[in-house]
């Protein structure tokens, strides 16, 4: 007979086993639909202000989403409320995970990350007609810190998967 | 150029900067004849934002005159007094066309 104690420590057991299996399934997205055997990363994907028409004119994948190739999947839709079209793309291989997954988005050679950078770009290049450069900016004297080291990593990477 | 610059929590210098370019086409070059301290400088100034480095230019509400245009400007010329809006808005997507410039 267990203790409540140890009933109580177990149920919670139970609950972070479901909550992290949950998580990678909704980061792992529906990678393993019935039928389709074939690893997939999860969908990621724009709302862009125009037509589908517009963004996928006769069906060709804009650029720079098309430099990828077989290597992904794409997809439109109308967007909900009248936002335009979502563009999604998922990569046809299985989501990076584990150890592999921090190293390669550290590296700045992750998948991920291009497939990210491309459908923001696809979407600047469909709405602005350009995409937008910020550096280099001129700045004064800087002094090497840790810190700064830290901010400039980061903002290496950042490119990838969000901005800073 | 001069430029006021953040060297540290509540210190700053005026250094000499490289001169800035164009590089979109829809950039513009000011020569800034004025500009103001906004509360958000405060936190800058401060040391509140993570990402700000010493040598940061700061200053980002102000006014001057148009030195240089990118190939695709087409409301300004050189010699314009501008105004300049703190919010950068690309006027093309959903929100910039529904007037929330600053979403």
């Amino acid at each position: 007979v267990s203790s409540p104690v140890s009933r109580v420590t177990q149920a919670g057991v139970n609950a972070a086993g479901h909550l992290a299996r949950e998580i990678q399934r909704r980061l792992g997205g529906d990678a393993t639909q019935a039928g389709d055997t074939e690893p997939r990363s999860r969908w990621r994907s724009v709302t862009i202000n125009r037509s589908a028409e517009e963004v996928m004119p006769a069906g060709r994948v804009p650029e720079p989403l098309a430099a990828l190739g077989d290597r992904i999947e794409v997809r439109v839709r109308t967007a909900p409320g009248g936002k335009g079209t979502e563009l999604a793309a998922r990569l046809r291989q299985s989501e990076p995970a584990g150890l592999g997954s921090v190293s390669s988005r550290v590296s700045g050679d992750d998948p991920r990350q291009k497939v990210r950078s491309a459908l923001r770009e696809a979407k600047q290049l469909i709405e602005v007609g350009e995409v937008l450069r910020v550096d280099p900016v001129p700045h004064g004297t800087r002094t090497a810190t840790p810190t700064g080291k830290l901010v400039e990593v980061a903002t290496r990477r950042a490119g990838g998967e969000g901005l800073l | 150029v001069k430029a006021l610059c953040w060297a540290g929590v509540n210190e700053t210098s005026v250094e000499t900067v490289d001169d800035p370019k164009i590089l979109n086409d829809h950039d513009i070059i000011l020569r800034v004849k004025l500009s103001t301290t906004c509360g958000s400088d405060l936190h800058l100034l401060g040391g509140y934002i993570p990402t700000m480095r010493a040598g940061d230019v700061l200053g980002h509400e102000f006014m001057g005159e148009v030195v240089e245009v990118g190939p695709a400007v087409r409301n300004h010329q050189v010699g314009d007094r501008v105004v300049v809006c703190s919010f950068v808005a690309c006027g093309q997507c959903w929100y910039c066309q529904n007037q929330l410039f600053s979403l």
